[in-house]
């Protein structure tokens, strides 16, 4: 694609301003405000325009940035360009958000094919991306370059930042984020989330907690089983505790029955126990010795040998446990004095403050000497590079301008003493020629000054010799002529004269035979005619003779005349075939042209005289500019021998005196640093011993109030605050003791009552016991137990006779036998009963009761048991919600997990296949373009698979994977630049070439590397449109020195 | 004169509710329920009518079931008349079978129509209860009511075909018309947890709904029924009740530049009332990355306004992916294989694979999404 024309109806400061573009590389020059930026923006916004998004409509910062300023004319405007194919389309846009539009016209085919492109999401068409085969995202940051990009690579990570820049723009078309940086924060992410053996992190954590939830629901489900078997047996114990009571009240009712029937047993049994009376009171006399004693009392007296031993063994056991608490609390009580007094919490804030302050000082400290130590070690390398870098204060106030200078000077006298020198060469291989061209001419001709004289006689008596010769070949021809035609008549004439002579013999034999003369007649004309031919043949052999001779003559003449001639002509022609002349015409017009040439060559010899002298002039020149600046150059360590040295030491020079001013730079900037430093030192030590004398103070102060405290130990302690922690440590360690002892005091105190009160006890069940064997007049349990018997049964008697007599009294309940019999004939006559005796009812209700006592125990223990169980666990609810959550929250972390590992595996897959695919032609490409930028300087050039970059420094020799300290900041310019380009050049790769737009990106070549690069742009340019922005004349100047367009903005 | 009851179901005692609410939730549950009792104190009713899913079952402990016992004694002798559900089915286990109950407390305790007589012998309430999560058979069919001088009304726990809400399962299924051939005047229903009203030419039937909310699917308290019977007539009076509300709202963030927007909008939804207000936010349209970013802090900024708020991003994505997937990039390579896989994909594959793109082109941008389930912890 190459831009051919914009227009700009409206945008930023720009109205209706059209632009032609050229294709190729092509420098747009402008002051600063001029707007090269806009016009930058504006092709960007044309292409891709304005929305923030590829799925909003929202517009970005530029919608408002570039609004027209002035108000006038409409916001948006047209660009032309062309495709690769030959099409030339056209873009217009109307960037206002209420008119918002965009057209697209195939112009080469006059169409509309503004529909023919799909339709973002951000309802913007998305031809630019069809055409150029990339998003804006990646147009913007690989197709544009401005010194901006630049200015935040620092020397020392140079080579690593354009690395991870290249990787970025392959990666994701911006320089800040590349997909190791998406890996390494997908990693982040993971961590984050927990990986299987970081318990703490939150999926492994919620992991845990969902199996403890999980084992916590498990055991509560069983606890609920356990207490819903309970809850039955309540409710067993319950319903039995309820039939338990309605048989309680049966019972009851049936005893009223019972008794009613009891009258008639009554009487029976009436007279029974009055029987049994009778009986009893015989039994009574063995046993009345121990009559009066006092039975009653034995419960009494074993009572009280039951509570004097029960409160003897109480007593000892309190005692014991009192001893018990006794010495645990002298075990505690030790260890629980002092450490009553706090060190007060602003103090201690104020040691932590001041701990904090002097640890951030010491780290401050320590940092800043390991900064100073860096600073001091950079400025040492940087005095000892400076040390082995030439001295260039002879060259001030810029030496770069000096060598420069120096350089041009030199390449001006070399220029000039080549061009003389090429001049003289030129024209003494003029000379050489011409005289080359001349020597066979000048041997033929030298020593022959009147060769034209020479050549005209020749030339005249050559025609008189022709003419000659024609005349006497004219004459021979004659005379051949005659003899021919002599001798073509000489047969016919001796034929004839023979025939005749025959015809006048036989006229003559006729005649003297037949005697007739008139035979004679024609014999002898016939004679007559054979002397006429006799005499014509005569004539003839005289004509032929004469002829003959004539011809004789003739050629004698002739052969005279060719040799004469050709003597002429054998000097004559050997001059031409001397001079390559066929002819005298072509050796006369050649002598004519080798007397010119004998003149060019007086004039070019003469010339050459002169040239020489001018060489001879130059060289000197030379000469003398190096011995003016050979001492120059052997004080700045490169000295030269030759002029065609100069180039390439000043080149050196210049590398020299950036790494000098380099040097230079970093050795001020760390002598500076190293000053800051050790001000900010100083000053820290200053803040550190205020500081310390203040915690001095403060430290006395607690560590007084500790010793006081009896925390003998702090002296142990290095540092307060950990003292401070360790008496807090102490103190809540002898406050829980105290707590301890408070307690175990109180159970002292407590233990102590109970013992004195237990000791009272027990006095007083000895002395009641003493008392009560005294009153008895017994010594023993035993003796008392004896009589007891005795008068246990004898009050057995007594009272089963009394008790008989009171059943008697009850049976008759007041009544006499006599009514007694008179009731019991009576009820035996209504026959009511209930079938059971009182007693054997009154026997249930007792069992009743007791049932009913212990399913009241059991209900007590169940619900004593639920208690129990339940205690401490949590309702089931409130563990299935916890579960619930956790659960979803284990399987939310897990998708978490997974889409992250999942995410940062493919961004890795992918981007080694990019990579792998980028990196070797990338190097190949960037080699190429730094070794002509540098003119062959750092030609070597190695980038791997994951871009990191290694270059061979031609100074050292070696390969170096990380040689940022040995680049200027202009080589690492020119480094970026030409990956930049081998990326363009990858990303367009079998597509559309992309144009490039550079802003002002030289900010740090030299002039020569300036040339070489606007030479490489200029190559470059064939394939890709360059459009290169500039506010700088020299690079104007160095554009119009390679014959490259530039055009200057207007204001 | 007229017979009052006071009807309710679906209180759902001791229900799961999300992590950290449901102590608060579930109080106000018992709240509400000790409300409509007291009510029926109140109103004079002549007995409380709770046609099944008073609490849940596995769940309930015996708290609850003490809290019960003590508020049915607190209003002896006021009838209570429980129909078990199905989440308080009538099984040995439940305490409907092992709690001792006061005597006012009348609970069905067969799959099959029981009848307890009320109001002095005036009404008969027919009722029959859930023996297990489902009915072992269902006993509508079933009901038969006796030709006699006595108010008949029946309470029970199932699902009333035409009126069926889809969110809801079918239990013990039956048809108005059907139950409305006997002479009931009034069946007391439970299962529904909306409001929801059967007229019949001769029963009137009613879903109280569930007095107190319960979930989003069910947002307002539908409070419970003054059921007056008169001799002609059967009167229905709605009681509020309940102070849970779960409100959802829907909020366009495509025209948001900052989260404040968004905040300012989310505070407006806020009732500010005695209320417990748990709210759900779908935020839809586009959102611009840096509020997508602050969504957990605003989520927390609102946090005191309710007693719970849950953000749903349901925004579109802010880039065109098909477009980046055509990009020359290593972003461009990513974002074409995911598109293929996704559009390869099983449904259930598709919510991973979008998370993968969305988490991928993330960190090709240089950040990260906030963590799904570490919403909180991030803040």
């Amino acid at each position: 694609m190459k831009f051919r024309e914009l227009h700009i109806g409206a945008y930023g400061t720009f109205v209706e301003r059209t632009q032609t573009l050229e294709p190729g590389l092509q420098l747009i020059f402008g002051p600063n405000e001029r707007g090269k930026s806009t016009i930058r923006h504006f092709i960007g916004d044309m292409l891709y325009g304005q929305k923030s998004s590829t799925a909003r409509r929202a517009y970005d910062a530029a919608y408002e940035l570039r609004k027209p300023w002035s108000g006038d004319g409409t916001y948006g405007g047209r660009l032309v360009y062309e495709l690769d194919d030959g099409r030339v389309i056209e873009v217009i846009r109307s960037f206002l958000k209420e008119t918002e539009s965009i057209q697209v016209f195939d112009r080469t085919n006059g169409v509309d094919i503004t529909n023919s492109f799909k339709q973002l999401r951000n309802h913007e068409v998305d031809f630019a991306s069809a055409h150029l085969g990339l998003s804006k995202l990646v147009f913007l940051n690989v197709a544009t370059l401005s010194h901006y990009s630049l200015d935040h690579i620092g020397d020392t990570p140079a080579l690593a930042e354009i690395g991870d820049k290249m990787l970025s723009l392959t990666d994701s078309g911006e320089e800040a984020h590349s997909a190791e940086a998406a890996t390494r924060l997908l990693e982040e992410r993971i961590g984050a989330i927990g990986r299987k053996n970081a318990r703490t992190k939150p999926l492994p954590a919620a992991r845990i907690r969902l199996a403890e939830l999980e084992e916590e629901l498990r055991q509560a489900r069983a606890l609920a089983e356990d207490t819903a078997d309970l809850e039955r047996e309540r409710a067993d114990a319950l319903h039995k505790l309820e039939a338990v009571e309605a048989a309680c009240t049966k019972c009851e009712q049936e005893l009223l029955v019972a008794e009613r029937e009891a009258v008639v047993r009554r009487l029976q049994r009436a007279e029974e126990v009055t029987r049994a009376i009778e009986e009893a009171t015989g039994q009574l006399f063995p046993l009345r010795g121990a009559a009066h004693f006092p039975v009653e009392r034995l419960p009494e007296l074993r009572r009280a040998d039951t509570v004097r031993n029960t409160a003897e063994s109480q007593w000892r056991r309190t005692q014991e446990e009192l001893t018990g608490t006794r010495g645990q609390i002298e075990a505690e009580g030790g260890e629980a004095v002092g450490y009553e007094r706090h060190i007060s919490s602003e103090s201690e804030a104020l040691l932590t403050e001041l701990d904090q302050k002097q640890r951030s000082l010491r780290e401050h400290l320590e940092e800043n000497e390991h900064k100073e130590q860096d600073a001091r070690d950079r400025l040492a390398r940087a005095e000892s590079e400076l040390t082995h870098l030439p001295d260039f204060r002879g060259m001030n106030p810029d030496p770069i301008a000096c060598l420069n200078t120096l350089a041009t000077e030199a390449a001006g006298l070399q220029r000039a003493r080549k061009d003389e020198t090429e001049q003289w060469e030129d024209q003494k291989a003029a000379v050489d020629r011409k005289t080359q061209y001349l020597a066979k001419a000048r041997a033929v001709f030298e020593g022959r000054p009147e060769f034209a004289t020479e050549l005209r006689d020749f030339q005249v008596a050559a025609t008189q010799h022709d003419q000659e010769l024609n005349r006497l070949r004219s004459d021979i021809d004659k005379e051949r002529a005659v003899v021919e035609s002599a001798r073509r008549t000489v047969p016919q004439n001796q034929v004839r004269g023979v025939i005749c002579l025959i015809i006048a013999i036989l006229l003559s034999i006729t005649a003297v035979a037949t005697h007739t003369w008139a035979v004679f007649i024609p014999a002898g004309l016939t004679g007559l005619a054979t002397l006429w031919f006799m005499l014509n043949l005569l004539l003839a052999h005289w004509e032929t003779r004469r002829a003959d001779i004539n011809i004789a003559t003739a050629e004698r003449a002739i052969e005279t005349l060719t040799a004469e001639h050709e003597t002429r002509s054998a000097r004559m022609h050997a001059v031409a075939e001397a001079v390559d002349c066929d002819s005298t015409r072509a050796l006369e017009a050649f002598y004519e042209d080798y007397r010119e040439d004998m003149r060019e060559l007086q004039t070019l010899e003469q010339s050459l005289a002169e040239q020489d002298q001018r060489r001879q002039d130059a060289v000197a020149a030379v000469d003398q500019f190096l011995l003016r600046i050979q001492p120059q150059f052997t004080n700045l360590q490169r000295p030269i021998e030759h002029i065609e040295e100069m180039p390439a030491a000043v080149s050196e020079l210049i590398t020299r005196y950036q790494e000098h001013r380099d040097a230079k730079r970093r050795a001020n900037e760390n002598r500076e640093q190293l000053a800051r430093l050790q001000s900010e030192r100083a000053q820290c030590q200053s803040d550190l011993e205020s500081c310390l004398e203040r915690e001095r103070k403060l430290a006395l102060e607690a560590r007084e109030i500790m010793r006081e405290n009896g925390y003998t130990d702090e002296n142990k302690h290095a540092n307060v605050l950990t003292a401070l922690r360790s008496y807090r440590i102490r103190m809540a360690q002898a406050q829980d003791k105290r707590g301890r002892v408070t307690i175990l005091r109180d159970k002292e105190r407590a233990l102590k009552a109970r013992a004195e009160k237990e000791q009272t006890e027990l006095k007083r069940a000895q002395e009641a016991w003493r008392e009560m064997t005294r009153e008895l007049n017994v010594e023993s349990l035993a003796q008392c137990e004896t009589l007891a018997e005795e008068a246990t049964r004898y009050r057995e008697c007594v009272e089963r006779r009394a008790q008989l007599e009171r059943q008697l009294e009850s049976i008759l309940d007041g009544a006499v036998l006599a009514d007694l019999r008179t009731a019991a004939a009576a009820v035996q006559e209504s026959g009511e009963g209930s079938g059971r005796e009182p007693e054997a009812i009154r026997a249930d209700i007792k069992t009743h009761e007791a049932d009913r006592s212990q399913l009241k125990d059991a209900v007590r223990d169940i619900d004593t048991k639920l208690s129990e169980l339940t205690a401490g666990s949590r309702a089931l609810n409130q563990i299935e919600e916890e579960l619930d959550t956790c659960r979803e929250q284990v399987e939310t972390l897990e998708a978490e997990w997974e889409a992250t590992v999942y995410a940062a595996a493919l961004i890795d897959e992918v981007a080694r296949d990019k990579h792998a695919r980028i990196a070797p032609r990338m190097v190949h490409r960037a080699g190429e373009y730094l070794s002509t930028i540098t003119n062959g300087a750092y030609s070597e050039l190695y980038i791997s698979r994951d871009l990191s970059i290694s270059i061979r420094i031609p100074k050292t020799d070696h390969l170096k994977e990380q040689p940022e300290t040995l680049l200027s900041k202009g080589t690492v310019d020119q480094l970026y630049l030409a990956m930049r380009l081998a990326l363009l050049q990858e990303l367009s790769q079998g597509g559309e070439s992309v144009p490039m737009i550079l802003d002002d990106p030289f900010a740090n070549y030299d002039d020569v590397r300036l040339a070489h690069a606007l030479t490489l742009l200029q190559n470059f340019g064939e394939r890709h449109q360059i459009l290169l922005f500039t506010c700088r004349e020299d690079v104007v100047r160095a554009a119009n020195e390679q014959s490259i367009a530039v055009v200057e903005l207007k204001p | 004169m007229a017979i009052r009851f006071v009807h309710t179901s679906d209180v759902h005692l001791d229900t799961c509710f999300a992590a950290g609410l449901g102590n608060r939730l579930r109080q106000a549950v018992r709240d509400t329920f000790r409300g409509v009792i007291q009510d029926a104190v109140a109103w004079d009713a002549d007995a409380v009518l709770i046609a099944g899913d008073l609490f849940e079952g596995q769940r309930v402990t015996r708290d609850t079931v003490a809290f019960l016992r003590h508020l049915f004694q607190e209003v002896a002798p006021l009838p209570i008349l429980i129909a078990p559900g199905n989440h308080d089915p009538y099984i040995d286990t439940s305490p409907y079978a092992s709690a001792a109950w006061p005597d006012n407390v009348h609970i069905f305790s067969r799959c099959a129509w029981d009848t307890f007589v009320v109001a002095d012998d005036a009404v008969a309430v027919h009722g029959f209860a859930f023996d297990g999560p489902t009915v072992s058979q269902n006993p509508f069919g079933a009901l038969t009511i006796p030709d006699d001088e006595r108010i008949h009304v029946a309470v029970a726990h199932g699902s009333e075909q035409g009126h069926q809400p889809p969110e809801q399962k079918v239990y013990a299924p039956f048809e108005a018309e059907i139950v409305a051939q006997q002479d009931l005047r009034y069946l007391a229903l439970g299962h529904f947890h909306r409001y929801t009203e059967i007229m019949t030419s001769s029963t009137t039937m009613m879903y109280p709904g569930a007095p107190e909310a319960l979930s989003f699917k069910n947002p307002e308290p539908a409070g419970h029924l003054r059921v007056e019977i008169e001799p002609d007539n059967v009167l229905i009076h709605r009681q509020p009740g309940g102070r849970v509300i779960f409100t959802t709202h829907t909020v366009d963030c495509t025209s948001f530049v900052s989260s404040h927007e968004l905040l300012e909008v989310i505070r407006t939804f806020a009732l500010n009332d005695e209320r417990l207000q748990l709210t759900r936010v779908r935020l839809e349209g586009f959102c611009a990355e840096n509020i997508q970013r602050e969504l957990a802090a605003v989520r927390d900024a609102v946090a005191d306004n309710f007693l719970s708020i849950e953000l749903l991003d349901e925004t579109q994505p802010s880039e065109d992916y098909e477009a980046l997937a055509r990009e020359a990039t290593s972003l461009g390579a990513f974002m074409q294989r995911i598109n293929d896989q996704l559009r390869d994909a099983a449904p259930e594959q598709r919510p991973h694979l979008e998370r993968v793109r969305t988490v991928g082109l993330a960190a090709f941008r240089g950040w990260s999404p906030p963590i799904r389930g570490l919403e909180r912890e991030q803040l």
